[in-house]
């Protein structure tokens, strides 16, 4: 056989690794590219976004070296995005924390871990029984993984006795949660991504999925390659590389996009592609005063947003809203896929429950090719932090603080008495942060997230971050939340710890531990466990071992819960590629379409009854009523700010494909950096004519909280009126600009939608 | 030495040509055009410094590309430096 050099079998590799993901063999009969590397390959997931992509760790000397798409994953079939290929670089950047950090004198300086951790066991104590459990909190991430979240919870709610317990989550995906619960009775989608491949029409809502999210926009353009016919429509107030694939493009106004989807159902209904049959057995029809009305009220409480008025509303054109209905009409299958753009506003339950509303009217839910799917931001926002319950008003499993049997069901798990959890909610994240700053929280610990960054009005937070104590485990050092730490403690990053993801899909995924942590850094729940002990909880955390004893106490209570995982141990998932909950027993395959045929929990308890009253479906989550979803009456909101004389523009922010919140990661690797290495604010031509700003130019954007100094770019990208600033970069913290007005039900901000101006500099 | 395995995702009616293109680049090495619209390729670099870049051209410099999406990377004797 012919010798081939290292370079040629490492190109080989390459090759054949990503012909695979093509279902390709490039080499037939030659197993040598993947099977025989001096490298140690290691089934994992992806660290960054929700989508939850498979990738094989690569492992030499101790040391992760390379990466590569899992072919065997469902979801990316062997296929990553270019963030994930600098994996490596984020593990062994030269950012990472190798040790305790106490502030002395000001300065953050070098200690013991005997040292941090005693300092924060003595100041939590002493803020506890001076003030009482709830002037201490906790604040997450979801890209904490499950075991991790569950340990914080067990400290905070069940020993520390106070609720005040969140996450980041609540910053990107709370308004999600709030309609799957309002319209369908259960939070996360019914279906999953196989529908993509089944859908012949897609609605992408503020989402530029393209960047965002490359897989799912790989999925689905590969699936409209294949089939022509399939349509997408775009409702985004900005042209991103997601139009590439649109047939349709409708640009709302931001934050006015609620009278479109009216208009959509209004259309739907007058030109008969609704289903009543499935609207009458499946649904019940509420105004926002929870009172139930008839399909004829609906119709009547439409007529406020027909096509045109919704044009008046919303600037698009009434012709493109109703071409738009059709297309979702006349498609036999309909896949409606969203993000922040309509998470991240005060109308952010209103508008997915507006969403779902087209699905429930016309029945395209339920059935292959057809479901109301939510892309979510991070790796384990829906594993740890939704079904963790890491937000204040949860508790682990899809149980509830204010249902005493669920407080006695998880305080006898946890081995405390159920009177330490509190039976009020605690402070939801603006709350919380708002708290700090009034000395009403006076010690918070902070895990795996920047908030220093990324909070909306970020900079009215600093004050509490600064007069309080604060404690920050994180991976990467420096970061503009250890700026205001007290105690920095160094966590384990991604292949120096096992745990468990759950994905946008329902999907929990198991990553192993592939090399040692670097310095002194140790996994955050080993930190928290530790920090527990010291704080006089001994007992209570002292069987905490090993990941795999969290998970098993975690996998219990959701016995018998709409989310069962029990069928999902560390043994099975360590094989798999995920499984998709309800997976009651270990020999059930995990659920594609929730609430019908082949979920077990519809199929052993909901099913008969279903069909014995000509149903299909039975939803049968927590909020939902006789197995009816509901569909809304919800009337148009307008965004907390709107453009005005004084700040004529709406602001509005995203991400890019190259860079990842707050830069903690893709800001390691001086190749992405280089691709997109500064903030810029977009500005269609016309208004950059009309403010006399060219290309390139420095300007000075400015919301009423504040302005920043930052390039112009001027492209047609954004609509006239509308500017578009990334938020990634900590030497300009666009947050710092956002409006931290809030959803009422979702308690999620407008981060979406800011009143703001822009000069030359 | 870094190195990244890709499926370049084209327009199927371009294809021949985008993958003409393509292979006639510095520092990547095709594996011929497959499924109608997806050319397999290798793009190397001396370092990781340029694989970013690299990838970023082809997509901005050749018409017709949908997509270019990584399978795998390597850069193992990089990570000492």
């Amino acid at each position: 056989m012919k010798k081939i050099s290292r370079k040629e079998f490492i190109k080989t590799s390459a090759a054949v690794s990503a012909a695979a993901g093509i279902g390709v063999s490039l080499f037939p009969g030659m197993t040598y590219a993947k099977n025989s590397s001096s490298m140690n390959w290691h089934k994992s997931v992806c660290r960054y976004c929700g989508v939850g992509c498979g990738v094989m760790v690569g492992e030499k000397d101790g040391k992760v070296v390379a990466v590569k798409g899992d072919e065997l994953n469902p979801i990316n079939k062997g296929h990553l995005c270019v963030k994930s290929l600098y994996l490596p670089k984020a593990i062994n950047s030269k950012t990472r924390l190798a040790h305790p950090m106490i502030r002395k004198n000001g300065k953050l300086e070098k200690a013991s871990w005997e040292e941090a951790l005693d300092l924060v066991a003595k100041k939590f104590n002493q803020i506890r029984k001076a003030h009482g459990g709830n002037a201490l909190a906790f604040y997450g991430s979801g890209q904490a993984e499950t075991e991790e979240t569950y340990m914080a919870n067990k400290l905070f709610k069940g020993c520390i006795g106070t609720n005040n317990v969140e996450g980041n989550p609540r910053l990107c995906m709370a308004s999600a949660v709030g309609g799957y619960l309002t319209s369908l009775g259960a939070d996360e989608p019914a279906g999953l991504y196989e529908d993509i491949e089944k859908s012949e029409m897609f609605l992408l809502v503020g989402s530029n999925t393209a960047e965002a999210h490359p897989i799912v926009f790989e999925r689905i353009m590969r699936h409209k390659n294949k089939n022509p016919n399939v349509k997408i429509v775009v409702i985004d107030p900005r042209k991103t590389p997601t139009d590439q694939v649109g047939d349709l493009h409708l640009f709302p106004n931001p934050g006015f996009d609620l009278a479109i989807f009216n208009a959509m159902a209004f259309v739907l209904i007058n030109e008969g592609y609704a289903d009543k049959s499935f609207v009458e057995k499946h649904t019940f029809i509420k105004d926002n005063k929870k009172n139930i009305h008839t399909f004829e009220d609906y119709k009547k409480f439409l007529e406020d947003f027909t096509p045109e008025k919704a044009e008046k509303i919303s600037g698009v054109p009434a012709q493109q809203i109703i071409k738009a209905a059709r297309m979702f009409g006349k498609a036999k299958t309909s896949m409606s896929l969203w993000t922040m753009g309509l998470n991240q506003r005060i109308g952010g339950v209103w508008a997915n429950n507006l969403i779902h509303n087209l699905h429930l009217l016309t029945g395209k839910i339920g059935v292959p090719g057809s479901d109301s799917f939510s892309l979510t931001g991070q790796p384990n926002a829906c594993g740890g932090v939704r079904e963790g319950g890491g937000l204040c008003h949860l508790l682990p499993g899809h149980h509830l603080v204010v249902k005493e049997a669920h407080r006695k069901k998880v305080a006898k798990v946890w081995g405390v008495p159920a009177s330490n959890i509190q039976p009020k909610p605690g402070k939801h994240t603006i709350a919380m942060f708002s708290a700090l700053n009034a000395g009403e929280i006076k010690g918070i610990y902070i895990m795996c997230t920047n908030p220093a960054h990324s909070l909306p009005n970020s900079r009215k937070y600093w004050k509490g971050l600064k007069e309080q104590f604060v404690v920050v485990a994180e991976s990467f050092f420096p970061t503009m939340t250890t700026e205001y730490a007290d105690v920095v403690l160094p966590a384990a990053f991604w292949t120096e710890k096992e745990g468990v993801y759950g994905c946008t899909e329902r999907r929990s995924q198991y990553m192993p531990k592939v090399v040692e942590p670097q310095g002194e850094a140790i996994w955050d729940a080993f930190i928290l466990r530790d920090l527990a002990k010291k704080m006089g909880f001994d007992k209570e955390f002292a069987k905490y071992e090993t990941a795999e004893i969290m998970w098993d106490e975690y996998r219990g209570l959701t016995a018998g819960k709409d989310m069962n995982l029990m069928g999902a141990p560390y043994s099975r998932l360590k094989k798999v590629r995920g499984l998709t909950w309800p997976v009651p027993t270990e020999d059930h395959p995990g659920t594609y379409k929730r609430f019908t045929d082949g979920d077990p929990i519809y199929d052993s308890k909901w099913s008969s009854k279903a069909k014995s009253d000509g149903r299909r479906m039975w939803f049968y989550g927590p909020k939902a009523k006789d197995g009816k979803a509901t569909i809304w009456m919800r009337p148009h909101k307008d965004p907390a700010e709107v453009p005005s004389k004084e700040y004529p523009y709406a602001l509005t922010t995203g991400r890019v494909l190259e860079h990842w919140h707050t830069l903690t990661m893709t800001g390691t690797s001086p190749q992405l950096n280089r691709a997109v290495p500064k903030a810029y604010v977009e500005i269609h031509p016309s208004d950059a004519k009309k403010e006399g700003i060219k290309n390139k130019e420095m300007v000075l954007v400015e919301s009423p909280r504040g302005k920043l100094e930052i390039e112009a770019r001027v492209i047609d990208r954004p609509i006239p009126g509308t500017i578009f600033v990334p938020w990634h970069w900590p030497e300009s913290p666009i947050n710092v600009l956002c409006n931290d007005a809030f959803d009422p039900g979702s308690k999620e901000p407008e981060y979406k939608v800011a009143a703001a101006k822009i000069t030359k500099a | 030495m870094a190195i990244t395995g890709v499926v370049i995702l084209v327009e199927p009616n371009k294809a021949e040509e985008i993958l003409y293109e393509v292979s006639h680049l510095d520092d990547v090495t095709t594996y011929g055009l497959h499924k109608e619209n997806n050319i397999v390729a290798v793009i190397e670099g001396e370092n990781s410094k340029n694989l970013e870049n690299k990838i970023n051209q082809i997509k901005d410099k050749i018409d017709g590309i949908l997509g270019i999406f990584p399978a795998y990377a390597n850069y193992e004797e990089e990570i000492d430096e």
